[in-house]
C-alpha cells in the first residue's frame, strides 16, 4: 500500500469518483462532498483508470462512481474492469449523454446502478446517498422545519435527515433529539440552518444510524492521480443553538434594524396558556406579523398562521383606510360552535389561539390569558438599530 | 404506564406512518415518549383517539380491542 494514503477514521466511508475534469466540472464529487460531515464521507476523485484501480486494490472502499463521458476512453473501461473483476464492490454509472454502448454495457453487470440523463444528476446523487444510509426511516412532506426539529427534540430520536425544498438540499444530524450539525454545502453550520428554517414546506427523509460530525481523514493521494478531499471541519454547534437543539434566537434584517426573537420564551410561553386553557384551547401558534412563519406553538397550524398575519394585515389597512384608530392589542372572532379565535398583536409577532368549548372562556381569555401573552410576546421580542 | 396511548401511537405509525405519528404528536402536545411515561387518564385516551381518528380518517375503537 502506498504509504503517502493515509486511511481515514474507522467510521468514515471512502467513495471513489472516477470523472473527467473535461466534462461538466467534477460535478458529482463536488456534489458528494456536501455530504461528507453529514454522511461521514471521505470523497476521492480521479481521473484515471490505473490510478481507480490501485485505490481499489489497496484499500478498503464503500463504492466506486464513474461519470462516463464518452464510450470509449478511460471512464468506459474502468466499467468494464469493475463489472467483470469486482463484483462485490457497488457501482454506480452516470451516462449525462445517454450513450447506448454505456447503457447496455452498465446493465450487463448486477450490482451496477445506473442513471442517465444529465437532467437527472440530482436523483443520481440521492441514490447514492441512500445506498450509504443506514435504513431509511420514512419522509415527510410540505412541513415547516421548526416543527419538525420540535418534534425530533421531544422525540428523542437519532439519526441524519436530508432536507430538501425546491431543488434545494441539506442535512441534519441529530443524537437523542439533540441538533448536533446542520450542512449546506459550504454553509457554517448555523448559517445553514437558519437558512433551511426559512425553506417553505420542506421534505424530511429521516434515516437511522450513526450522525456523529467526526472529521473526516485528509487522504494526500495527489501522486497517484487521486485529489485529496478537502478537510470537513468539526461543526461547531452555533451560539443561537442550544445543545438540547432547539432554535434559541432567530434574528430578522429589516431595513437596516435587527428584530431578535427569543424562541424558547416563546415555547414556554406556549406552555403556559395551554396549562391556563387545558380543556378548550384547541390549538394555538406564535407567528411572524411580517410573513406568517409559525415560531412556536402548540397543535400548531401554519396555514393559519399565513392566513391570519394576512387577515391582520388587511385588516390594519381597512382601519387606516377608513379613517378609525389603528388596530390595538387583539382581535377576537367568533366562530360557529362556540369557538372563538383571539389574535394578539405585538409588534411583529402576533399570537393566534383557538379556544372551543363555552363562552364562559371568554373572560379568561380577555382577562388573563391576553395580558399573559402580551407579556410574553414584548419579552421575546427586541429591536437592535445599527450603532 | 400509558399503555393505551403508546398503542394509540402505535397504530397511527403502522397505519400513517411517521407522518402520522408527527401529526399525532402536534395534535395532542404529547410525545410518544411522554405518552409511554403517562398514566392512561380516560381525557387523555379520549383525546389521543380524537387525533388519531382524524389524522387515519377512521374509528380506532376496534384496534384497541
Amino acid at each position: 500500500m502506498d504509504p503517502r494514503i493515509k486511511n481515514p477514521p474507522a467510521a468514515t466511508r471512502t467513495v471513489l469518483v472516477h470523472e473527467s475534469p473535461n466534462q461538466l466540472g467534477m460535478r458529482i464529487a463536488a456534489e458528494l462532498r456536501r455530504f461528507s460531515g453529514s454522511h461521514r464521507l471521505e470523497v476521492l476523485t480521479t481521473s484515471r483508470m490505473e490510478a481507480a484501480l490501485h485505490v481499489i486494490r489497496s484499500r478498503s472502499i464503500a463504492m466506486a462512481v464513474i461519470d462516463v463521458g464518452r464510450e470509449s476512453g478511460e471512464a468506459a473501461s474502468l466499467l468494464r474492469s469493475l463489472g467483470r473483476t469486482f463484483p462485490s464492490l457497488p457501482l454506480f454509472v452516470f451516462n449525462g449523454f445517454m450513450m447506448p454502448g454505456i447503457a447496455e454495457k452498465a446493465k450487463e453487470y448486477d450490482h451496477v446502478r445506473y442513471c442517465e440523463d444529465s437532467g437527472e444528476l440530482n436523483r443520481f446523487i440521492s441514490l447514492i446517498l441512500e445506498s450509504l444510509a443506514p435504513k431509511k426511516r420514512g419522509m415527510i412532506e410540505g412541513i415547516l422545519l421548526t416543527n419538525f426539529l420540535h418534534w425530533l427534540n421531544s422525540e428523542k430520536l437519532s439519526g441524519w435527515v436530508m432536507v430538501s425544498s425546491g431543488g434545494r438540499r441539506g442535512s441534519l444530524s441529530m443524537k437523542d433529539g439533540r441538533l448536533v450539525a446542520a450542512d449546506l454545502g459550504n454553509a457554517s453550520s448555523s448559517t445553514a440552518l437558519a437558512e433551511m428554517s426559512a425553506w417553505e414546506k420542506v421534505t424530511v427523509e429521516i434515516h437511522e444510524g450513526a450522525s456523529e460530525n467526526g472529521a473526516a481523514g485528509e487522504a494526500t493521494l495527489a501522486a497517484s492521480g487521486i485529489a485529496a478531499s478537502p478537510r470537513v471541519e468539526d461543526s461547531p454547534i452555533p451560539a443561537s443553538v442550544r445543545p438540547g437543539g432547539n432554535i434559541e434566537e432567530l434574528r430578522l434584517t429589516r431595513m437596516g434594524t435587527t428584530v431578535v426573537v427569543r424562541i424558547d420564551k416563546l415555547k414556554m410561553a406556549a406552555e403556559v396558556i395551554r396549562d391556563m386553557l387545558p380543556d378548550s384551547l384547541q390549538c394555538m401558534d406564535v407567528f411572524l406579523s411580517s410573513d406568517g412563519r409559525s415560531l412556536a406553538g402548540w397543535n400548531s397550524h401554519p396555514l393559519a398562521c399565513s392566513a391570519f398575519a394576512v387577515i391582520s394585515s388587511s385588516l390594519q389597512q381597512a382601519l387606516t383606510m377608513s379613517g378609525f384608530p389603528r388596530l390595538g392589542k387583539y382581535y377576537l372572532l367568533d366562530l360557529m360552535n362556540g369557538q372563538v379565535v383571539m389574535i394578539v398583536l405585538c409588534g411583529e409577532l402576533q399570537m393566534g389561539m383557538l379556544v372551543g368549548g363555552k363562552k364562559e372562556h371568554l373572560g379568561l381569555l380577555t382577562n388573563v390569558v391576553l395580558a399573559k401573552a402580551l407579556k410574553f410576546l414584548s419579552e421575546s421580542c427586541r429591536i437592535e438599530h445599527p450603532s | 404506564m400509558g399503555k393505551t396511548l403508546a398503542r394509540i401511537y402505535q397504530i397511527v405509525e403502522e397505519k400513517g406512518g411517521l407522518p402520522g405519528r408527527m401529526k399525532l404528536a402536534q395534535k395532542t402536545g404529547i410525545s410518544l415518549q411522554q405518552a409511554a411515561a403517562m398514566r392512561d387518564r380516560a381525557e387523555l385516551v379520549k383525546r389521543f383517539k380524537k387525533a388519531a381518528g382524524e389524522i387515519l380518517e377512521t374509528d380506532i375503537n376496534h384496534l384497541l380491542r
